[in-house]
């Protein structure tokens, strides 16, 4: 742990594959796959040679981004970590979830396929911003509003005595 | 059509984790979507879900429960008491206030007034209002009230004589929700009349219902002298009933009164020693968890003090954690409310009077909301947090 303060004689990243549902690979490195429980459970066992993961319910477009949002969490907490270690104030956690709150504002469709794969992969911290999300975007609005935002068929048989 | 986007294929456990984290009001809206979000909205589990979470997501709603006087022309001395007026505050601590109805009650009960709020539940009951038009010493119907769900149980009557007080609240350890009631029990001796400003003594008979349970069963008679000129109320608080009591007759030695209702131990906490003398006035309830009470100068009001037992049972653990600087001439009824998240305090003064103190600037905001000042009406105003806990079917709470 103490060379990883000299980043000159730091070993060269291992890297592990992750195939999407569409038949892609992703490079990524270690640290950012094991972001996923269900990568790193398991993992010590794997063969090094031997680290591609096929991931069946995870389209490419669904992975680049889960793949972002791992990379920049590890970034985060190493430099947040870096900055503690040197005691200098650092607002990384404010900017962390400044930047999370960007990264889920899509569109309901990409916000379910993330809330899938986060739940997939087991990525709790991705997974409980998605969940979030998705009760933000129903707090405050009518039924029938809720219906066209999630793409829900009417089939209630209750009045909906509460649309005010 | 795009069958990806239909929230109800995620899993179980995430369309429960999305609901729990909804406002109550929305929530029960949301049983309204489509039949698979109404079944899952009725998922046992998702009561101590949401339940638990409410408060940590979001500050409680302000919920004033109004209860309209009207004196009746055929009648010297019936009133009609009529709370469909009543209405939730949203967003208090968020400075984006807005006020909602609060579901109507079913008419019969449309005079009642809060006997206490536990939960999201609310007892109701026939409150000192509108005993005139009753026997003073009957007490009537008792009811436990989910407002959100509409859920209703109607308590088994307590045939004590002389009830003065209920307290509602909830039994951590054992997870149940109770009534407590208490009755002054005066000694033999004691005569038909007495003066209402001497110090006496008399026992405190405190009698337990608890929800779901058929009768009234007595937990113990505790001794009891009560603090002459101040109203004080009971609350229940971490398994234990809690009220403002002298220690001694003939001595300024007020403090918190306590009955545990598990083991049964009675135990006396004083209050400040700075504060326990005869010119100043208290108010005493819960605030954040804790037990406060209010100091200031009953003559001549410059500041209010707010005091915290921080510790249950230790004197020293008391702390002074608020002192709001009053500007007003008249000033009285005063009562904080809750603490924000952002650490603003609601307080509430001169009846109908509104703000939110912050400790950091020292600062008073007031708010003010229409609607709120009519005339003949009496006004409850508590922290309100909306659940789906149901006042029939208890066991729910055992499911995590």
């Amino acid at each position: 742990m103490k060379d990883s303060f000299n980043p000159s004689i730091e070993p060269p990243k291992k890297t592990v594959t992750l195939v999407s549902s569409d038949g892609y690979d992703f490079e990524v490195e270690e640290e950012v796959a094991l972001e996923s429980q269900v990568i790193k459970d398991g993992f010590e066992d794997k063969a090094v040679d031997d680290r591609e993961y096929l991931l069946f319910n995870v389209h490419s477009d669904t992975l680049e981004l889960i793949i972002k949002y791992c990379e920049k969490h590890v970034s985060s907490r190493k430099s947040i970590s870096a900055a503690a270690a040197s005691s200098s104030s650092s607002n990384g956690e404010e900017a962390l979830k400044e930047w999370d709150e960007h990264f889920i504002s899509v569109d309901t469709n990409t916000l379910y396929d993330i809330l899938m794969a986060a739940d997939y992969l087991n990525i709790k911290s991705l997974l409980d911003l998605a969940i979030q999300k998705v009760a933000d975007t129903i707090h405050g609005r009518s039924p029938e509003q809720i219906r066209k935002k999630f793409n829900i068929e009417n089939d209630s048989i209750i009045d909906p005595w509460a649309s005010e | 059509m795009d069958q990806m986007a239909c929230l109800w294929n995620v899993p179980e456990d995430i369309s429960l984790n999305i609901f729990s984290r909804l406002h109550i009001r929305y929530l029960i809206r949301c049983k309204s979507v489509c039949k698979s979000w109404y079944t899952l909205i009725s998922n046992p589990y998702l009561v101590p879900m949401h339940l638990s979470r409410a408060p940590q997501l979001r500050d409680p709603d302000i919920l004033v429960f109004v209860n309209h006087i009207k004196r009746l022309e055929t009648d010297e001395i019936a009133y009609h008491i009529d709370n469909t007026k009543s209405f939730t505050i949203e967003n208090v601590g968020c400075n984006d206030e807005s006020k909602k109805p609060l579901p109507v009650l079913p008419p019969h009960l449309r005079s009642f007034g809060v006997c206490g709020s536990c939960n999201g539940l609310l007892c109701l009951g026939d409150s000192g209002l509108h005993r005139p038009v009753t026997d003073p010493m009957k007490i009537g119907e008792l009811y436990v009230w989910n407002p959100f769900t509409g859920e209703i149980l109607q308590l088994p009557t307590c045939n004590t004589i002389g009830i003065h007080a209920f307290s509602f609240g909830q039994n951590p350890i054992l997870n149940e929700y109770m009534v407590l009631a208490m009755t002054k029990v005066y000694p033999d001796d004691f005569g038909d009349f007495y003066d209402a400003s001497e110090d006496y003594e008399c026992e405190l008979k405190i009698e337990m219902c608890t929800l779901g349970s058929a009768s009234w069963t007595i937990i113990r008679n505790v001794p009891f002298i009560p603090v002459t000129s101040h109203s004080s109320g009971y609350f229940l608080l971490d398994g234990a009933l809690h009220w403002l009591a002298r220690k001694e007759i003939n001595q300024y030695s007020v403090g918190i009164s306590s009955l545990d209702l598990g083991n049964q131990t009675f135990q006396f906490t004083p209050l400040p020693p700075e504060i326990a003398h005869d010119d100043r006035c208290y108010h005493f309830g819960t605030l954040g968890g804790c037990l406060y009470t209010v100091d200031f100068d009953r003559h001549s009001p410059s500041h209010i003090d707010i005091w915290i037992l921080k510790q249950f049972g230790v004197m020293e653990s008391w702390s002074k954690v608020y002192v709001i600087s009053l500007d007003e001439e008249n000033f009285y009824a005063f009562r904080p409310v809750c603490v924000f998240k952002c650490g603003e305090v609601l307080i509430v003064f001169n009846n109908n009077s509104w703000a939110l103190y912050d400790p950091k600037s020292g600062r008073r905001r007031e708010i003010r909301f229409l609607g709120t000042g009519d005339r003949g009406s009496s006004r409850q105003v508590f922290a309100y947090t909306g659940t789906l806990v149901s006042p029939t079917a208890m066991p729910c709470n055992e499911l995590l």
